[in-house]
């Protein structure tokens, strides 16, 4: 029996390496998954490497003072992130222009002069959960760094508040914090000089995030009470004086709306239909290995009608497809479909006709079906890896955000989330974007991969010169 | 439909001098081809003879790289449509959708190739009927037997009444049954007057079917005309036999006799070679793979 079985698994073995399509699938797709996702996770967590992205945050100074010019200076020269000075941060976050604000709040000067605590704002997106995490955590070492020194017995006295220390006890553990603060304030200046602030501050961030649950899978309510699932370590910014503020879409001033379910929505839209897009641009090579296709195009009116009638084909089995995901998501996730129905409308007619273009290329380049699965697989898990289905974008390095702006995905999901988180309309309104861009891209792009078919089409299969 | 020409008398379809080349290859090689109005031309050759090659080219689907064609009086490379109007092409393959009934496949084939909507469900009735499907009519094509798909793709490529009908090895893999059915389907086209070009391996179709016979071998042909003229071809090129005509109501019983008392062997032999025996006399017995 043995025998029998090694001369069966020997043969099965020559025919698998000779199939270079899934030897290549085997061996390469798990290679190139892993490149794209250790990339995106050393971006998430702010790793090492010099195409590390760094997470974007606008600092608005409403003080003026010399304080607080001091702390926007930190923070625009942080390693943390790309700081940027800002007017109307509010606005650009709502936009979704950068996952946070930190806004420096009239008085700061004043109020650091006293050895009180500052009143900061930040504003964050609770859509880039993952970024905006980055941001909260990274402002804190840049926050001690400037006033720690003069606020710390302030802050440990909230802290004792906060914990609820007994109230007997209070005054005298008041007491002892200040006069351990000044032995304090001598080892402060020291880290401060050694940079230790900012060590600390990474190395607190690792620790708690919390074992086997990724910051990007918090679930709804995390999100909707802005703690971002970080338990009480997202207290610290409280004690140090900021207020966080969720800012949601702006137009219709919905908060919260489900930015999970809009994504997952949104994502799944993207993915699945160009994999059921491309497997239905296969029927091509079957007409063509089965006969049919010689046959349809021996009738009168044939040619470039055989390919149009496939991309009809295909425009309404991807809109059938992008219907029933819609109605699932509004009524499962409570995403805002109806609500920006224009919008969506338009983004999954330009989506459907892009990768129906890319479908029907599939189906008329390659040779076989079996060529046509495997290399389809490969170019859509890829595409919707760098083009922002699987995460977000914004905390993927910088080539990967360049290579995911040759996707279908990344346009597909920006109009999307444009438009069911943002409430971004076709065109710009007051302080929004419109989302025409990533729709006039992907109809592009759906026009010359439409164009590019029929020219493969009429080369390969029409009229063989 | 588009009518039928009057007009003219030449050829069906012809080529002068076809030459087509795939990169270094010429499949089809300077052949000289004519099918006459109303005709069944028997299209022979070994694997690799440029057979199929050129009834791509006379369907329009592939363009001649040298020479001259005319199919139905028209050029194919710049009047396709017009072309394929009127010529029917039953495939090698079964092309047929599985999924659908003969009903269907029918009836999608008939407006695709342009039947008119008040004779589309004649055409699909006839069709069921000389497919011998009546029964089986609704049900999926997945369901059927070899021969019946058979019959079915033979009278899809009907249904819009070509003028000339191109069958490319109708009868491959069927039942003794289903063959004698698909004959009888040709024999009736050929009655009608229907003009068709028609290859197989089997060479008993073609001396059962075929008006004129033409043999191709490396992309040109190397012999036309009727089985008789080329049994006597053949039996000419073998050198060492001597034919006497007799005179009409002649007892060849009596001339035997006479020239045996005249001291002469002489006997009497059948040196009809049949169809097989001409093909490989004239395209040899080596092995052809090519394809």
């Amino acid at each position: 029996m043995l025998t029998t079985a090694w001369i069966l698994a020997r043969k099965d073995l020559v025919l698998f390496f000779r199939d270079r399509t899934a030897l290549a699938l085997t061996l390469l797709l798990p290679i190139l998954l892993a490149t794209i996702f250790g990339s995106a996770m050393k971006g998430m967590s702010g790793g090492g490497g010099g195409g590390i992205r760094k997470v974007k945050l606008l600092v608005e100074d409403r003080d003026g003072s010399q304080a607080s010019a001091q702390l926007v200076e930190r923070l625009l020269e942080s390693e943390s992130f790309s700081a940027r000075a800002a007017e109307g941060a509010r606005a650009e976050v709502a936009n979704g222009d950068a996952p946070a604000a930190l806004v420096i709040q009239e008085g700061y000067g004043a109020a650091t002069e006293r050895g009180d605590i500052p009143e900061l704002l930040l504003l964050r997106d609770p859509s880039q959960l993952i970024a905006q995490q980055a941001v909260t955590f990274g402002i804190l070492p840049v926050l001690m760094e400037s006033n720690f020194d003069r606020v710390g017995a302030k802050v440990m006295s909230n802290v004792l508040e906060r914990i609820e220390f007994p109230l007997d006890g209070r005054e005298e553990a008041d007491a002892i914090l200040r006069r351990s603060w000044e032995s304090m304030d001598v080892l402060i200046a020291r880290l401060q000089r050694e940079g230790a602030f900012e060590a600390w501050g990474s190395s607190r961030e690792d620790a708690e995030e919390p074992a086997g649950e990724p910051a990007g899978e918090s679930s709804g309510a995390d999100e909707a009470e802005g703690d971002g699932g970080f338990g009480l370590l997202s207290e610290i910014p409280a004690f140090l004086g900021v207020e966080i503020e969720d800012v949601a879409g702006a137009r219709d001033g919905e908060i919260p709306r489900s930015a999970g379910g809009s994504h997952a929505i949104a994502s799944m839209a993207v993915m699945m239909l160009m994999f059921s897009l491309v497997a239905a641009g296969g029927t091509i090579l079957e007409e063509r290995d089965g006969g049919t296709l010689q046959r349809l195009l021996l009738a009168p009116s044939s040619g470039s009608s055989i390919l149009v009638g496939k991309l009809l084909t295909l425009g309404l089995v991807g809109l059938l497809q992008l219907a029933v995901l819609y109605v699932y998501g509004s009524i499962v996730f409570d995403v805002p479909i109806h609500r920006h129905l224009l919008e969506v409308c338009l983004i999954s007619l330009v989506l459907v006709f892009s990768a129906t273009g890319m479908g029907v290329l599939f189906g008329v380049a390659c040779g076989s079906r079996k060529q046509l699965e495997g290399v389809s697989t490969l170019v859509i898990l890829v595409m919707s890896a760098i083009g922002g289905a699987w995460f977000p974008r914004e905390i993927t390095p910088e080539w990967f955000q360049t290579a995911g702006l040759f996707t279908i995905t990344a346009y597909a999901m920006d109009a999307f989330h444009g438009a069911l988180w943002y409430g971004k309309g076709l065109f710009a309104s007051g302080e929004m974007d419109g989302i025409w861009p990533q729709i006039a891209v992907l109809f592009g792009i759906g026009t010359a991969l439409t164009a590019l078919s029929f020219r493969v089409f009429r080369r390969r299969f029409v009229l063989r010169a | 439909m588009t009518d039928p020409p009057t007009t003219y008398d030449a050829p069906v379809a012809e080529t002068a001098g076809l030459v087509k080349t795939y990169g270094e290859t010429r499949a089809v090689d300077g052949l000289d081809l004519e099918v006459r109005r109303g005709e069944c031309l028997g299209l022979l050759g070994p694997n690799g003879a440029g057979k199929t090659t050129t009834l791509r080219i006379l369907s329009t689907l592939a363009v001649p790289t040298e020479g001259q064609v005319r199919v139905l009086g028209l050029d194919p490379v710049r009047e396709g449509p017009a072309i394929r109007a009127r010529l029917g092409v039953v495939p090698q393959e079964v092309a047929l959708y599985d999924p659908l009934s003969a009903v269907e496949n029918l009836r999608f084939f008939g407006e695709i190739y342009g039947v008119p909507s008040e004779r589309l469900q004649e055409r699909v009735e006839w069709g069921i009927a000389s497919a011998g499907l009546a029964e089986r009519a609704d049900s999926r094509v997945e369901t059927y037997s070899g021969g019946m798909k058979r019959r079915l793709n033979i009278v899809a490529a009907l249904l819009h009444e070509p003028e000339l009908l191109f069958l490319d090895e109708p009868t491959v893999g069927i039942d003794p049954q289903s063959r004698n059915h698909v004959f009888e389907m040709v024999e009736k086209l050929r009655r009608d007057g229907t003009t068709m070009v028609y290859t197989t391996h089997q060479l008993g179709e073609v001396e059962r079917l075929c008006d004129r016979i033409v043999i191709m071998d490396r992309g040109r042909s190397i012999a036309m005309g009727t089985l008789e003229a080329l049994q006597q071809g053949v039996v000419e090129g073998k050198g060492g036999a001597s034919a006497l005509e007799l005179g009409e109501g002649t007892d060849l019983s009596q001339v035997v006799a006479a020239l045996r008392e005249r001291g002469i062997d002489a006997h009497v032999r059948e040196d009809r070679p049949d169809l097989e025996e001409i093909f490989l006399s004239l395209t040899g017995h080596a092995l052809r793979d090519d394809q």
